[in-house]
């Protein structure tokens, strides 16, 4: 197994599970989180740009507010690059 | 591809120090070593999460394959279920009580639950009295996901509660988080 295919296989199932009410807020209604901001992101350039730089003023414009006090990064992979997240530590 | 190994790995960092610390100074390594194949030439940067700094991943842009993906809509009641006393509904990704559990409102409990076939945070933090029967049915539930690998998180419970747990001598067997797990829990388990 190939690590870029079971990243894209990983990624989509966690799009599916990031729900509108992780972000407390006015979400567009029948819209995904995948189909509002990350497949804009995948397909249009400036869009993916404006994502990178300045999150919270796209999700904003999405009517999404994060917790007060989180702050919120995109990452991008590409053909040579791929970003692990890995949760915080809490273990004993 | 329903066992991705990368949910393991990445599920093992965030309880297993050793591994954490391994897996993010040689992260090509480790994945050789859990039989994920590393093409050459790519490099692979580890992020952390922390409980106030989210981060989120663009797939890789060329070859368009995020086109064909399509939205799962998890099988869940989307409205809060009342009953009893306790109030159950879903929050991104983690069952929220609040309220009593009691042996007249527990057998819902356990319905919802059965409902769930992967690890899950269970958010304890509302919940006022849980009763034996409370406990048995996440005894079961727990005991019904650790055989194939998965568990309950339980999070932000309450003292009375967990003493519960205590007393009866179970405590070893959850998890116990606290309520940062409950937005960040899907970074590491993100396949439900």
């Amino acid at each position: 197994m190939k690590l870029p295919q079971l990243m894209n296989n990983f990624l989509e199932n966690f799009y599916a599970y990031f729900s509108p009410s992780v972000v407390h807020g006015a979400y567009l209604p029948g819209t995904s989180f995948y189909e509002a901001i990350i497949l804009p992101a995948v397909r249009s350039e400036p869009f993916r740009r404006k994502l990178l730089d300045d999150p919270e003023a796209v999700l904003s414009d999405f009517g999404m507010v994060l917790p007060s006090g989180m702050t919120i990064r995109f990452l991008e992979n590409t053909e040579d690059t791929i970003h692990i997240v890995i949760p915080p530590y809490i273990g004993e | 591809m329903n066992q991705n190994p990368l949910n393991e790995i990445i599920a093992r960092t965030a309880l297993d120090k050793d591994f954490r610390e391994e897996f993010i100074n040689h992260p090509a390594e480790v994945l050789q070593r859990e039989g994920i194949e590393v093409p050459p030439g790519v490099t692979i940067k580890i992020v952390e999460n922390t409980d106030d700094r989210l981060h989120i991943v663009i797939p890789a842009a060329p070859g368009g394959q995020p086109e064909t993906w399509t939205w799962k809509e998890p099988e869940r009641s989307p409205e809060a279920v009342q009953c009893e006393g306790l109030t159950m509904s879903w929050d991104a990704g983690a069952l929220c009580l609040s309220g009593r559990i009691t042996a007249e409102n527990a057998p819902l409990l356990l319905r919802e639950l059965d409902k769930v076939g992967k690890t899950l945070v269970v958010d304890l933090s509302a919940v006022s009295f849980m009763g034996s029967a409370g406990l048995a049915v996440l005894l079961a539930t727990q005991k019904r996901l650790s055989k194939k690998g998965q568990q309950i998180f339980l999070c932000d419970v309450p003292e009375p509660v967990k003493n519960l747990f205590h007393l009866a001598g179970l405590e070893n067997l959850f998890k116990f988080v606290g309520n940062n797990m409950k937005y960040l829990w899907w970074v590491g388990f993100p396949s439900f």
